[in-house]
């Protein structure tokens, strides 16, 4: 390569960057859609109070001089049967919704992972134990078993967020347990034995970071499942409560006044969906990279 | 592994997780708000009233006691009396359960066809327009909460275009006719059994739109699944064989690729039959449609705490026949396994 070729490369060093970037893309498009609608969802979160036109709708405010107006105008996605702007609900809606459901998988993973490296690690009668109580929680269907819990703590985010929880661990024990188990039959684990390393040890560090490319994978593709759980427990009325500005809650309140004034429903619906669509699309993108093997497994 | 030494070595395992349903389904009853006993008297209950009653329902036992006093009774078909319909749990949830499984089979029918049919264009057309196509409605139909889809298809398909109804299991004309006792409690069954065209023709065209919507989630799984579980196959060598002699490659597709392929869909089956039948407790109000989703729905509203852990124990006893049934019929698809 002579100087001139390796200045003229160094000139097109960003057309190289650029194309790179655009095959990128081209190839991972699921992944590229999921980040900027994720990128959007936290921006939201984080900026409602700024950028919601009528940030008071979204707690105690009524108006009745503005009840159910149609988009447009003042309120570009319309009020509802109290006269509250439904873009500022939806939008202040994106942490109560969202963001419960992120603390939701966060819980799940902090009570299954360890259970399963633990009942993996350590195999016997303790697995055999662990186990079988994972399966008991795992033959319901998690939204029923969630609704059950739900009913009986009594309606509130919280209490919904609990009950999710609940039927959502054990999917992780028995996830991290089974790759634990895999791991742990491996040479480089015995020999980390044999060199005199402890439980604990080979456990958290050896172990637990081979095994948690599934689990991560997982936990991400779950997320919309959670989204859509938790609006769910709302719809049917054991999540948040008025005034809350909810997801779920807000479909369920605006159901009555479907055939008459779709878009009260309409637009919290949408959200969920768009917000489940994108952990979806970024579930698979991570399986891609993480787990390949993954995807014709359940 | 032959078929009986599967079913010897499952078979205790699933009573094990039987028994752990139950306890669970105890643990609920437990955690229900309210006093139990208040809940059943009535608000005007004396305290003698309510002493009474607490013994009935075996309140003032202890609580090992009464816990081996419900498993005993789950077992026996004593399943306590529902506070707000005053009738046996038992009748009540397994007459609940028969109108939602009618939904669900139908669901289920609908989500295997439309799955596989999306999964096979999206790997026959791999990474061209179809396959673009397959994924986005894939994509969509698990993501979509299916309340909202249930509202959507109400205003649109049946309020807007009028093309079939909003809600309900069969016209009101025909309430004679199914009161009159059914034989099997599946209506569309019954119609088809007696002859009775013009209910069956009812029935069919209400349980379109709820079963659309509960088969939505299942649709977008089967069509993922199968999509991915396709497309691995068809990168193996008798593929390639297949090819290479020159079949034609919607037969490649067909006899070659389809059968392998079906090995994660069919372990995935139960589950997605757990995801349909928990979608029921979510659309069955929107759709007046008289199941267990409504049931619970209204056992919620009444705090009635044996009626939903009765419908709780019920599902969960129908997903774990789902998940035997389809441990069993895997190595028959799929003789690999075997």
């Amino acid at each position: 390569m002579t100087a001139a070729d390796r200045a003229s490369d160094e000139g097109q060093g960003w057309a190289v960057w650029l194309r790179s970037a655009g095959r990128y893309i081209r190839e991972h498009p699921g992944l590229i859609v999921s980040l900027v609608i994720i990128g959007s969802l936290l921006a939201t979160a984080l900026l409602a109070p700024w950028i919601a036109p009528f940030p008071n709708d979204a707690g105690t405010a009524t108006n009745l001089l503005a009840t159910l107006q149609p988009p447009g105008g003042e309120h570009p996605l319309g009020t509802d049967l109290v006269g509250r702007d439904v873009l500022s609900r939806v939008l202040f809606g994106t942490w109560s919704s969202v963001g419960t459901s992120l603390l939701v998988i966060a819980a799940s993973l902090a009570i299954g992972v360890p259970i399963g490296l633990f009942s993996g690690a350590v195999g016997g009668w303790v697995d055999e134990i662990l186990m079988r109580v994972v399966d008991i929680f795992l033959a319901f269907p998690s939204l029923l078993l969630a609704l059950a819990i739900g009913a009986a703590l009594g309606p509130s985010l919280e209490h919904a967020a609990i009950a999710i929880v609940v039927a959502w661990w054990p999917w992780y024990a028995r996830l991290m347990r089974g790759e634990a188990a895999a791991i742990r039959g491996r040479a480089f684990i015995e020999s980390g034995r044999l060199l005199g390393l402890g439980q604990v040890r080979l456990a958290t560090r050896h172990i637990l970071p081979n095994a948690a490319g599934p689990v991560v994978v997982q936990a991400s593709l779950d997320l919309g499942g959670v989204i859509l759980t938790l609006a769910g427990l709302s719809f049917l009325g054991l999540g948040a409560r008025d005034p809350v500005p909810e997801w779920g809650l807000m479909v369920e309140q605006g159901r009555s006044l479907f055939q008459t004034h779709p878009w009260v429903a309409i637009v919290p619906g949408a959200a969920i969906m768009l917000a489940a669509l994108a952990f979806t699309l970024l579930g698979e993108g991570l399986r891609e990279r993480l787990d390949p093997k993954g995807a014709t497994r359940r | 592994m032959t078929m009986r030494r599967l079913l010897l070595r499952r078979l205790p395992q699933t009573l094990l997780v039987a028994i752990g349903v139950g306890l669970v389904a105890f643990g609920i009853t437990r955690l229900l708000p309210g006093d139990a006993a208040s809940t059943w008297a009535g608000p005007r209950a004396s305290r003698e009233e309510l002493a009474l009653v607490r013994e009935q329902l075996g309140l003032d036992l202890p609580l090992p006691e009464q816990v081996v006093r419900y498993l005993a009774g789950l077992v026996q078909g004593d399943w306590g009396v529902s506070i707000h319909t005053r009738q046996p749990v038992l009748d009540d949830v397994l007459g609940r359960l028969v109108a939602s499984m009618e939904l669900v089979i139908v669901a289920m029918l609908i989500a295997v066809v439309g799955g596989l049919l999306l999964g096979m264009a999206g790997a026959r057309w791999k990474g061209r327009w179809p396959d673009w196509l397959a994924s986005a409605i894939t994509a969509i139909l698990v993501s979509a909460p299916i309340f909202w889809l249930g509202l959507l298809l109400q205003l649109t398909v049946a309020t807007e275009l009028d093309l079939l109804p909003v809600a309900g299991r069969y016209d009101r004309e025909f309430r004679d006719a199914v009161g009159e006792g059914s034989t099997t409690g599946l209506i569309m069954v019954d119609a088809l059994l007696s002859l009775n065209g013009p209910l069956l023709i009812s029935s069919i065209s209400h349980v379109i739109l709820p079963a659309l919507v509960v088969a939505a989630y299942p649709t977008g799984l089967i069509g993922r699944l199968a999509r991915a579980s396709l497309i691995e196959t068809l990168g193996e060598e008798h593929i390639r064989m297949a090819r290479a002699i020159g079949y034609a490659e919607r037969t490649i597709l067909l006899r070659f690729a389809l059968r392998p392929s079906l090995g994660p869909v069919l372990a995935a089956l139960a589950l997605v039959f757990g995801y349909a039948l928990g979608n029921t407790f979510l659309v069955e109000n929107l759709f007046d449609w008289p199941g267990l989703g409504s049931y619970v729905a209204d056992s919620i509203s009444t705090l009635d705490a044996p009626s939903i852990a009765g419908a709780t124990v019920v599902v969960a006893l129908a997903y774990l026949a789902a998940n035997l049934v389809v441990d069993l019929l895997r190595p028959m698809v799929d003789p690999r396994l075997r």
